[in-house]
């Protein structure tokens, strides 16, 4: 979307100020329903916060060039994942009240557990020179089929095949061994 | 500035410890999980990224979060399978109490 | 010719009546007859070959200087090298004689003696194991083999006091005599072993040139550490004071192991020992003076305690402890001459007082209280005649055997000492005394009990041909050897002359008739009564009676020393060690259970511990590679 972008209307200077506007925003978008999912005293709410993060990644892929996989992140992720959650939200929900999502004991351990990566991958980003040059490339499905169907065919069946255990998995989970 | 390819990275970083903190300082199954896809996000985005600014010839980093997307959703699947069959049999959904590990 | 195979092939000698043993011992055990004529018949072969060395010695001349030796290489433990073989000198000879003829005639004895007992094969397998082992000392070269055979005929001893191991007595008896040669075998192998460091070599041809060597160069001390270790075997083995405990008790074996270990071989090993190491002994003065003295006062001594025993073997047993003395006082003043006819003529008259008391004892059924006897010389006639003999030989009566040596002794003891010389008279006369009382008793007074007396019989003739020769023997043998130069052959550095002393000889002899006198007037005549003489003196009688005390007084040491020791070492294992192995043990316990905590069983907790460990691991090693440029 960027080069579509770059060469509309208005200038470079201009592209490139709104284009990085729209990636803070983005940024802001995402990082904030994922502190919300985190913070929130409901799950429900939690849950349809999360739908609102991946609609945010999904256009952050939007953003970047991928517009096949910004297609599949909204169908699959906000669209199946996040109905899934809210799903499971109401199947395990007690009879008393909204569903609460409070912490545990571990929030020191945990905390000091991501703060710690958060700093060191600051600083790992911020001291490496990045390579310039980039990658874009015009017909996305088409050059994702090419690869997905010569060269990498065999992780394609087998991520099919992946699908098929998952699927049956979650029904015999679901339904009870001895009642399949 | 232009936007670069540590942006995305920080972005993502940043996401993944959110998720991170989620999945280990909830105490709620689903919450859990939520984390969990929470991190899994963050490393597509990374992918994508990489893909994205630096000099490669094909699209293999999307090819890979097509594949990362699938196998998390069949785990997301199973996991709330697994979080139903859990609150059916000891009618909690409360993670400290699955503590059989002890000791 | 003969003699020179015998003299060639002298280790043959003890081997026979060893590979007698293994037969009677695996095969024939069960039958009584075939195991008895072996062993006699390797026993009279042992006795032949040892006649054959003995003529061998004399016709060549053999000497106590230049002994004939034949020894080979056992084995190599890196610089120490373990030689077996055979040493013939005068000395030996004459053991190998007194040993193979007094084995031989008790062997002959036991058949008859030991019929109907069930354990009568084992009997064989044992004496003649015995016989092997008591060769095989007499003919050492060293004295780590003698130690070896010295340990044998121990072991032998036990195994025959404890043949009647059905009795508890006897079980006990055989375990006393066991551990108290123990104590002194213990001593025995420290002087060994203090021997072979210091010099290197246990070789009794060598170390006769080294020690004298090396005493006039570095002086006595070290020396008679060693050679006081050295006698401790002895005392325990030979029943000097105070390892005489076990003699009196090994009269819970039969009457043949009695006259054969305990009066004439085995207990003869330590005097024996004596005069093989006899030329260190001889350079250290205040040794000489601790084996007289030691020697004198047990001869003493035992004979106070003979003096009320009642049972007839105990009598002999204490009488055994007091001649031994005699030798060992014999030694100690210097006359190895007199030790060792001392010896042959013991061996030979106390056998024969043994075996009497054998036949004794057979007759009355196994009594032996001798007060429960009498009047047996009119039942028993032959019995009684080489009792008498023996009696008159142990008394010193001339021309008996006991005369001649014990004269020598006394001479030697006077020639040295005048109180040691008092002490053996003295106790000279105290064997008169007792001995006569055994033997007025048991056969010339009255009969105490009618009924056993009516069924007394003379043995049979087994058991009287033994008799008969030991009575020869005891006889003739003094005489002999005075006569024929016994001096000349046994002896150690110069020969002396062997004259007698008259005054020695008379007062002597005239002490032991009034002993006779004393005790007829007592026991037969009873013109004075025993139980006043008793009341009289009073606490001497009961501690002569009670053996001093010794066995308690041991009792009682033994009880607090050991069980003390035994109380702490107990309090220590219960306390310290199992306390320090239980407190190791609750410490990795405790240990544990603290570190179980972090174990929580919730997979966050553990998750969380993971991350931060990757992440702490992620920025380690970046640190290093970008900080410090190289790897960990």
């Amino acid at each position: 979307m960027m080069h579509w972008l770059r060469h509309g209307t208005g200038g470079v200077m201009m592209n490139e100020m709104i284009s990085t506007l729209v990636f803070y925003v983005l940024a802001m978008v995402i990082l904030g329903t994922a502190l919300g999912v985190v913070m929130s005293r409901n799950l429900v709410h939690s849950a349809l916060l999360m739908t609102a993060c991946f609609i945010g990644v999904g256009m952050l892929f939007f953003y970047l060039d991928a517009d096949f996989l910004g297609a599949m992140e909204f169908m699959l992720y906000s669209g199946g994942v996040a109905i899934l959650v809210v799903m499971g939200v109401m199947l395990t929900k007690r009879h008393d009240g909204p569903p609460g999502n409070p912490f545990n004991n571990n929030t020191l351990l945990a905390l000091g557990g991501a703060g710690l990566f958060v700093i060191i991958m600051i600083g790992v980003v911020i001291s490496t020179t990045t390579p310039a040059g980039g990658y874009v490339s015009p017909d996305t499905v088409n050059e994702l089929a090419d690869m997905m169907l010569n060269k990498y065919i065999l992780p394609f069946e087998i991520a099919a095949t992946l699908l098929l255990a998952a699927l049956v998995g979650a029904i015999i989970l679901a339904k009870g061994d001895g009642e399949a | 500035m232009s936007i670069g390819l540590g942006h995305c990275l920080l972005l993502a970083a940043m996401l993944f410890s959110i998720g991170l903190y989620g999945a280990l300082a909830k105490r709620n199954i689903i919450a859990v999980l939520m984390g969990i896809e929470l991190m899994l996000n963050a490393v597509n985005i990374n992918f994508v990224a990489f893909n994205r600014f630096t000099p490669v010839s094909d699209l293999t980093g999307q090819l890979m979060t097509v594949f990362a997307i699938t196998v998390g959703v069949a785990e997301v699947a199973i996991g709330v399978a697994l979080a139903y069959r859990i609150y059916n049999d000891r009618l909690t959904i409360n993670v400290d109490e699955l503590d059989n590990m002890k000791g | 010719m003969f003699y020179d195979f015998a003299l060639e092939h002298a280790w043959l000698i003890p081997l026979l009546p060893a590979m007698a043993f293994v037969i009677i011992g695996m095969i024939t055990r069960s039958y009584g007859k075939l195991s008895a004529g072996i062993a006699v018949c390797m026993s009279f072969i042992s006795f032949l070959l040892s006649s054959g060395v003995t003529y061998a010695l004399v016709n060549y001349g053999i000497s106590v200087e230049q002994p004939f030796v034949q020894q080979l290489n056992w084995m190599h433990i890196g610089s120490v090298s373990i030689s077996m073989g055979v040493l013939i000198d005068p000395l030996t000879a004459m053991m190998l004689m007194v040993v193979s003829t007094v084995s031989l005639l008790v062997q002959i004895y036991s058949v008859g003696y030991m019929k109907g007992d069930k354990g009568y094969g084992r009997f064989f397998a044992f004496l003649s194991l015995f016989a092997a082992s008591m060769l095989g000392l007499v003919l050492a070269v060293n004295f780590l083999q003698m130690y070896v055979f010295w340990e044998l005929v121990g072991l032998c001893s036990y195994l025959l006091i404890g043949f009647y191991y059905y009795k508890v007595s006897a079980r006990e008896a055989a375990k006393k005599a066991f551990m108290t040669t123990r104590v002194g075998d213990f001593g025995l192998l420290l002087g060994i072993l203090l021997l072979q460091i210091n010099f290197g070599t246990l070789d009794f041809m060598e170390l006769r040139e080294i020690i004298p060597a090396y005493i006039s160069v570095a002086g006595t001390g070290m020396m008679t550490v060693i050679a006081l270790l050295v006698f401790v075997g002895p005392i325990g083995k030979s029943g000097q004071f105070p390892l005489h405990v076990w003699l009196p008790d090994a009269m819970e074996g039969p009457t043949p192991v009695s006259a054969l270990i305990h009066a004439a071989t085995m207990v003869v090993a330590g005097v024996y020992l004596v005069g093989r190491a006899f030329f260190m002994f001889t350079e250290l003065p205040c040794v000489m003076n601790v084996i007289a003295w030691v020697g004198g006062f047990t001869a003493f001594f035992a004979a106070s305690i003979a003096f009320t025993q009642t049972a007839i073997k105990r009598i002999l047993a204490y009488s055994t402890i007091s001649q031994l003395g005699y030798m060992m006082l014999a030694l100690g003043v210097g006359s190895l001459t007199a030790s060792f006819f001392h010896l042959m003529t013991h061996a030979f008259f106390k056998a024969l007082l043994f075996l009497c008391a054998g036949a004794v004892m057979h007759a009355m059924a196994d009594e032996a209280n001798i007060f429960k006897m009498g009047g047996l010389r009119k039942k028993m006639p032959i019995t009684f005649a080489t009792m008498t003999i023996g009696v008159l030989a142990i008394a010193g009566i001339p021309p008996f055997a006991g005369f001649f040596s014990k004269d020598e002794i006394l001479l030697a003891a006077a020639q040295v000492s005048t109180p040691l010389y008092v002490l053996a008279t003295l106790t000279a006369f105290m064997t008169a005394f007792y001995m006569a009382r055994l033997l007025f008793v048991t056969f010339c007074a009255d009969p105490a009990d009618q009924e056993s007396y009516d069924h007394a019989h003379e043995p049979s003739k087994f058991m009287l041909f033994p008799l008969i020769v030991l009575a020869a023997l005891a006889v003739v043998s003094g005489l002999w050897g005075h006569l024929e130069g016994f001096g000349e052959w046994v002896r150690f550095g110069h020969p002396h002359e062997a004259g007698i002393d008259m005054t020695i000889a008379v007062s002597s002899t005239i002490l032991s008739f009034i002993a006779f006198g004393i005790a007829w007037n007592i026991y037969v005549a009873k013109r004075w009564s025993s139980d006043t003489i008793a009341e009289k003196t009073g606490i001497l009688y009961k501690l002569s009676y009670n053996k001093f005390y010794i066995d308690e007084i041991y009792e009682a040491l033994i009880k607090v020393f050991v069980d003390g020791v035994a109380k702490v070492f107990y309090w220590i294992d219960i306390y310290i060690v199992d306390g320090i192995v239980n407190g190791l043990a609750h410490l990795v316990g405790g240990i544990s259970w603290i570190l179980s905590k972090a174990q929580n069983g919730q997979a966050q907790h553990y998750s969380g511990v993971f991350i931060c460990g990757v992440v702490i691991l992620v920025a380690y090693s970046l640190y290093y590679l970008a900080v410090l440029g190289g790897a960990l």
